[in-house]
C-alpha cells in the first residue's frame, strides 16, 4: 500500500476516535504535530474536536463581556488561532476551557485598550484589569438609568429598589404599608417613566 | 434600551428559570448594568460562596431550583457577581448548563468561525514561506550560496559574541521550575510569587544593560505567570492575579521602551523598584485576603 494510502486510513481510523477522546488527549497529537502531512493531519482534526467542544461556550463566554463595537465571533477566532499556536508551549494538559478563556480574556483587554486610545476621548482612564474594563462597558448604561432613577421620588424609588431585589408586589405592599393595586401601578408607571428618560438620554448623546 | 431587568418574575420558582435565561442569554451584560444602577449602594464583599454556599453542587448539575429568595435576593442585590457566576457555569457547570448554554447560541456563527480557522491552519504563514524560501534557494547559484553561507556564519557569530548574556534566560523569578506548580494553599502560593518577585532585588542592576535585561526577564516571568493555569487558586483570585498581572507588563514594557530610548538609568531603577515593591505588596494582601 503506497505511504499516502496508508496515512488515509491512520487519519480516517483515528478520527473515530478523536471523539471520546479527552481534551488532553486531543492537546497531546496537537503539540507533536510537525510538518509531516499525516501528524499535521491528525492534529488538525483533533483541532476541530476541540473546537466542536468548547466554540459554543467560548462564544458564551466572549458575548456578555465585549464592548459594543467589537464583534464576539473576531475575538473567538484570535482567540482559536492563539490556542493553536500556544498549546505547544503553554498548555499544561489541565482544564482546557479555563485557558481558552483567559487566552480570550487577555485579548479582549487588548481590544478595549486599542479601541479607547484610537477613539476621540483619549484622556480617559484606561482600565487595567478584565473587571474594571467590563465596568467600563456598562458605566454608561448604568449612568443614564442612575441618572432617570433619581428623577423619581422616594417611594417609587424604593418600590423599584424592592421589585429588582425580588420581592413580589405583594411583600412590597405589606413592608412599605402601601396598597397592592398601588404598588402595582406605581412600579408599572415607574418602569415606563425610566424607559422614556433613558431613552431620551440616549438619543440626546446620539 | 429595554430594561429587561425590570421584567424579572414575582414568584421565586419563575424567578429561578428567569434568571437561568438572563445567565446563559447574551444580554446578561445589560441586566448586570441595570441592577447595578439600582442597587448601587450595596458592597462588594459577597462572594458565590458565601451565598450559595453547600448548594453549589445542586446548581451545577441542575440549575437554580433550589436556592431560596432570599438567595436569590442575595444575587440580585449584588449583581456583580452575576457575570463571574455565568463564567463558573461555563466551566463547572454540567449536562443541565451545557443544554441551556447550547440553546442559546446560533449555529451559523460558529460554523462560519470554523470555517475560516481551517481554512487558516491549511494555509499556513510558516508552511508557505518555507515553500518561498525553498523555491529562491532553487533559484540562486553556488556562488551565492557559498557567500551567502560566510556571511550567515559571520553574522551568527558576531551574534553569539555580542549576546553574551541572554535576554531571556529562565530561571528565576517566576520563571523558576516548579515556582508555579507546587501543590499549596492559595494564600502561600501568593505569597510564594511575592517572594519569586522578590529575587528581583537579588542581583544589582547598576548599568543599563543589566537594568534592561533584567526587567525584560522579569517581564518574560510576566507572560509565564499570565500563561499558567494556577489550580492553586479560585477563579476570582486566579482572574485578579492574571488581570494584574496584565496591567504590571504594560508597566514593565513602558519601562522597557523608557529605557530602550535612553531613559536615565537612575530613574528608571528607582521606578523599576518601585515597581517591583508594588506588586510584592500587592500578592501579599492578597493572599491575607484568601481564605
Amino acid at each position: 500500500m503506497s505511504e499516502i494510502g496508508s496515512g488515509y486510513i491512520r487519519v480516517m481510523s483515528n478520527s473515530l476516535n478523536l471523539i471520546s477522546s479527552t481534551d488532553e488527549q486531543l492537546t497531546n497529537l496537537i503539540k507533536v504535530r510537525d510538518p509531516s502531512s499525516v501528524q499535521k493531519q491528525e492534529a488538525e482534526m483533533a483541532f476541530n474536536s476541540l473546537y466542536d467542544r468548547h466554540a459554543p461556550f467560548l462564544l458564551a463566554f466572549l458575548k456578555v463581556r465585549v464592548s459594543p463595537h467589537i464583534n464576539a465571533s473576531d475575538i473567538a477566532q484570535e482567540t482559536w488561532m492563539r490556542a493553536w499556536q500556544k498549546i505547544p508551549t503553554h498548555f499544561d494538559g489541565s482544564h482546557f476551557r479555563g485557558w481558552l478563556f483567559q487566552i480570550a480574556r487577555n485579548l479582549l483587554l487588548d481590544e478595549f485598550r486599542k479601541k479607547k486610545t484610537t477613539s476621540l476621548n483619549e484622556d480617559i482612564d484606561l482600565p487595567e484589569t478584565q473587571d474594571s474594563a467590563q465596568e467600563f462597558i456598562q458605566q454608561e448604561e448604568k449612568t443614564k438609568l442612575r441618572d432617570c432613577m433619581s428623577q423619581l421620588d422616594e417611594v417609587r424609588q424604593k418600590i423599584v429598589k424592592l421589585r429588582l431585589s425580588g420581592e413580589s408586589h405583594r411583600e412590597i405592599s405589606e413592608r412599605l404599608n402601601v396598597e397592592y393595586n398601588t404598588v402595582q401601578t406605581r412600579f408599572h408607571r415607574a418602569k415606563q417613566f425610566l424607559e422614556d428618560c433613558v431613552n431620551q438620554q440616549e438619543k440626546e448623546t446620539a | 434600551m429595554n430594561l429587561a431587568a425590570f421584567d424579572l418574575p414575582e414568584q421565586t420558582h419563575e424567578l429561578s428559570d428567569w434568571l437561568v435565561t438572563q445567565v446563559t442569554g447574551p444580554n446578561l451584560s445589560s441586566i448586570v448594568a441595570q441592577l447595578s444602577a439600582i442597587h448601587s449602594d450595596q458592597d462588594h464583599d459577597l462572594t458565590i460562596e458565601a451565598i450559595c454556599g453547600e448548594q453549589w453542587n445542586s446548581i451545577i448539575q441542575n440549575g437554580f431550583s433550589e436556592l431560596t429568595q432570599n438567595q436569590f435576593q442575595q444575587l440580585l442585590t449584588h449583581p456583580y457577581l452575576l457575570m463571574e457566576l455565568q463564567e463558573r457555569l461555563l466551566l463547572e457547570g454540567e449536562e443541565y448548563w451545557q443544554k441551556q448554554f447550547l440553546n442559546q447560541n446560533d449555529d451559523s456563527e460558529i460554523k462560519q468561525t470554523k470555517l475560516i480557522i481551517q481554512e487558516t491552519l491549511q494555509k499556513p504563514i510558516l508552511d508557505s514561506e518555507a515553500t518561498q524560501q525553498a523555491e529562491d534557494f532553487k533559484k540562486v547559484p553556488y556562488r551565492k550560496i557559498a557567500a551567502l553561507g560566510f556571511v550567515s556564519a559571520a553574522l551568527l557569530f558576531f551574534a553569539v559574541f555580542l549576546n553574551q548574556e541572554p535576554v531571556a534566560t529562565p530561571g528565576w523569578g517566576w520563571n523558576r521550575p516548579g515556582a508555579l506548580t507546587a501543590d499549596i494553599p492559595a494564600d502561600q502560593y501568593l505569597n510564594r510569587l511575592a517572594d519569586s518577585a522578590n529575587e528581583w532585588f537579588k542581583k544589582p542592576t547598576d548599568t543599563k544593560a543589566a537594568l534592561l535585561t533584567r526587567l525584560t526577564q522579569f517581564r518574560n516571568g510576566c507572560e509565564t505567570l499570565i500563561n499558567a493555569p494556577h489550580p492553586q487558586l479560585t477563579i476570582k483570585d486566579r482572574t485578579w492575579l492574571i488581570d494584574r498581572c496584565r496591567a504590571w507588563a504594560g508597566k514593565l514594557d513602558n519601562q522597557i521602551v523608557a529605557l530602550e530610548k535612553g531613559a536615565d538609568l537612575k530613574t528608571a531603577d528607582a521606578n523599576a523598584d518601585a515597581l517591583i515593591h508594588k506588586l510584592v505588596k500587592a500578592l501579599q494582601n492578597r493572599a491575607e485576603q484568601v481564605t
